[in-house]
């Protein structure tokens, strides 16, 4: 938007609203009423004005297709004079898609706060008694406060479910820290025992039968070598016989996994050309409707131009087909057409949503296949060929090395006993409990070793968990940052717009009330002799006025030096003192004032009266 | 012995003193470190025409306001 020496504003408007084609205005500087007769576009000038307003994103959405004539497929809004602007539309089944720049930089904010309808959210918000929290602090910084609130508390959130993922990690090396705490006391002990116990040498009888002695220690050596060994062997076979059962637990449940898909799903190819072909159907239903609801429109031009042609009522017969038709006929006529031709628009919304959810279960399905035959079938060949390999060459090797050790281990026994008859009672009895203590030790040692690696497999996850402990406090902390800060920024934007209301409230010679402002959650609240209240104490008329203050203080805050300000005459018509009160203080603060106004009969299509007398 | 008994409140007394404004002067540095990281913040979000949402956040927008709370988070 950029703004001239000229005060005049040329404006074009080419299919928007009702308004086929195109259309040019004149809009000078102070009042401009736009009168028109009913269904003649009067409204349009008010989704121009919308069309040069809001901004593209918001524009994009099935709900704004209004502000394009139905059976157009693109429109224009040009402004040249002392504001220029051009923008132009293309409508597709989503929304309209437009180019240009908007007349604001944030578009939301100059719709809610310059173009006053009945479905201007802030008015309908005062109207109903809702609060206006959300708008205002659309307006103004507080949104980000809230939003910066909102998204640490999402992100808390989450990193919470993360620690949550690790909480079975911790109690696992809590154990093992525990396991290799007693091992390490165990050991100790052992060793003093073993210390502890009296040196061979030192019994007499023994060093007497040194021959005997030495040949006992051969074999009690090497029977506890083996010993180890078959020990160590049984432990490997424990450890590969769970890894085995837990690979085949895994296989289990991918091969639930595909089993579920393919009796959910038998014939997928099928399944998704049954749904492409319903979802055909219903873009088809769509098209037939659309098609009958633009004949239905056709006709609906047409009823409407013959009811604004003085000569058919003096003919009393349509103009088109020259039969027999009264004014009477024309108005039920129109009105069936207006009521058909929404029906029919009701009607379209619901396929639409049907459309979408078909092509949700038809994205669902080929994910799931996906899914199916490419990571699922790929593991479940992968366990397969873990399990084989885990019975084939850890299992059974073991089992066949420790059957070996075993078949070794018996005549070494018989051979240890036959030696110790012969050995003085004492010193078999110290060999026995020093072989028992080194096995012990030995034994000892093997678990703190294995102990202390899976600890260290923990060490990664333990500094993660740290990390996110931290991270845990500083968002905790920034949230209630910006929860301060963004109550802070709310106390001031009630205590400024308070203030402004009864400002502009006062501008305009109002007395009435005592004191309007809002409170705490941003609902309004009135005073009257003494009296609080809120919205539903008052009546219509002051809801309107009060609702029209608002958005007028929240122009002079948020929208300064903005040109225009729009109004739809219906939300004063009640009260045309009031209004002209209104109307005359938004001159004093926007260059550019719009009223639209019902014509009286006999008028044609739209016609701009300029200056405050226009009004009466 | 009584000398001693005499000196030891006061010794308790400063050891005090310097835990809390050690405190202090932490609880100082945390508040000046999130008053500069709304700071960033706001530089980042203030001019965005889009209406903010946290549950749907776009990702480019996302992706900078990780990048910023983390680079907050580590000097915690």
């Amino acid at each position: 938007m950029s703004a001239m020496g000229n005060e005049k504003i040329e404006l074009i408007l080419e299919n928007v609203g009702g308004l086929l084609n195109e259309h040019k205005f004149t809009l000078q500087k102070g009042i401009n009423v736009i009168r028109a007769p009913n269904a003649a576009g009067k409204s349009s000038f008010i989704k121009g004005l919308q069309l040069a307003t809001l901004p593209a994103a918001a524009l994009k959405n099935p709900q704004m297709l209004g502000l394009i004539h139905r059976t157009a497929r693109k429109g224009r809004v040009e402004f040249s004079g002392s504001v220029q602007l051009s923008r132009e539309f293309k409508v597709e089944n989503d929304g309209i898609y437009a180019s240009g720049k908007t007349l604001h930089a944030d578009g939301i904010k100059a719709n809610t706060l310059s173009i006053v309808t009945p479905e201007n959210e802030l008015l309908s918000r005062i109207e109903t008694g809702k609060s206006v929290r959300d708008l205002f602090e659309e307006f103004s910084g507080a949104k980000y406060y809230t939003f910066m609130e909102n998204w640490l508390v999402k992100l808390e959130k989450e990193t919470k479910l993360k620690l949550d993922e690790y909480r079975e990690n911790e109690r696992e090396l809590e154990q093992l820290t525990r396991l290799k705490e007693e091992l390490i006391s165990n050991l100790k002990r052992l060793e003093k025992e073993l210390n502890d116990l009296p040196l061979i040498e030192d019994i007499k009888s023994a060093v007497e039968e040194d021959k005997k002695k030495k040949e006992f220690e051969k074999i009690h050596s090497e029977h506890n070598s083996l010993k180890d060994q078959i020990r160590d062997l049984q432990r490997d076979i424990e450890k590969w016989t769970e890894i085995l059962k837990q690979n085949e637990k895994s296989l289990k449940e991918n091969e639930d996994l595909k089993n579920r898909f393919f009796k959910e799903h038998p014939n997928k190819d099928l399944e998704e050309k049954n749904i492409n072909k319903k979802i055909e159907e219903l873009r088809e239903t769509i098209k037939t409707k659309r098609e009958e609801g633009a004949m239905k429109y056709s006709a609906l031009e047409i009823a409407r131009s013959m009811k604004s042609k003085s000569d058919f009522s003096k003919l009393g017969r349509c103009l088109a087909c020259g039969q027999s038709v009264t004014h009477e006929k024309v108005t039920k006529w129109i009105e069936e057409l207006e009521k058909q031709e929404q029906d029919l628009r009701n009607e379209v919304q619901p396929v639409k949503e049907e459309i979408n959810t078909l092509e949700k279960q038809k994205e669902r399905l080929n994910k799931e296949f996906l899914q199916i035959s490419k990571s699922v079938i790929e593991q479940i060949d992968k366990l397969n060929n873990n399990i084989k390999d885990i019975k084939t060459t850890r299992i059974q090797k073991y089992q066949d090395d420790k059957k070996k050790n075993e078949e070794l281990l018996d005549p070494l026994t018989k051979k240890l006993e036959e030696l110790s008859k012969k050995l003085d009672s004492r010193v078999r009895e110290l060999y026995e409990k020093r072989g028992k203590l080194e096995g012990q030790i030995s034994e000892t040692e093997k678990r703190l070793k294995e102990t202390n690696g899976e600890i260290e497999k923990y060490a990664e996850i333990e500094t993660e968990i740290k990390k996110i402990r931290t991270k845990l406090e500083f968002l905790k902390a920034a949230t209630g940052h910006f929860r301060v800060q963004g109550n802070t920024v709310r106390k001031a934007i009630i205590e400024k717009f308070s203030e402004r209301i009864m400002k502009v409230y006062q501008s305009l010679g109002f007395s009435d009330f005592k004191n309007i402002y809002l409170d705490d959650n941003f609902n309004l609240k009135i005073e009257r002799k003494g009296f609080v209240g809120d919205v539903h104490d008052l009546s219509g008329a002051e809801r309107a006025t009060i609702g029209v203050i608002l958005i007028l203080a929240g122009k002079e805050e948020y929208l300064k030096g903005y040109p225009f300000f729009a109004m739809d005459e219906v939300i004063l018509a009640y009260d045309r003192l009031r209004m002209k009160r209104i109307i005359e203080y938004v001159k004093e603060h926007s260059p550019y004032v719009i009223v639209t106004s019902l014509a009286t009969e006999g008028q044609e299509g739209i016609k701009i009266h300029y200056g405050a007398n226009a009004l009466a | 012995m009584a000398k001693e008994k005499q000196q030891l409140p006061r010794k308790e007394g400063s050891f005090e003193i310097k835990q809390s404004s050690e405190l202090g002067r932490v609880e100082t540095d945390k508040l000046s470190l999130l008053g500069e990281f709304e700071r960033e913040i706001l530089g980042i979000l203030e001019g965005r025409s889009i209406k903010l949402d946290a549950s749907s956040v776009p990702q480019d927008l996302e992706k900078k306001l990780i990048e910023l709370t983390n680079r907050y988070m580590s000097n915690w």
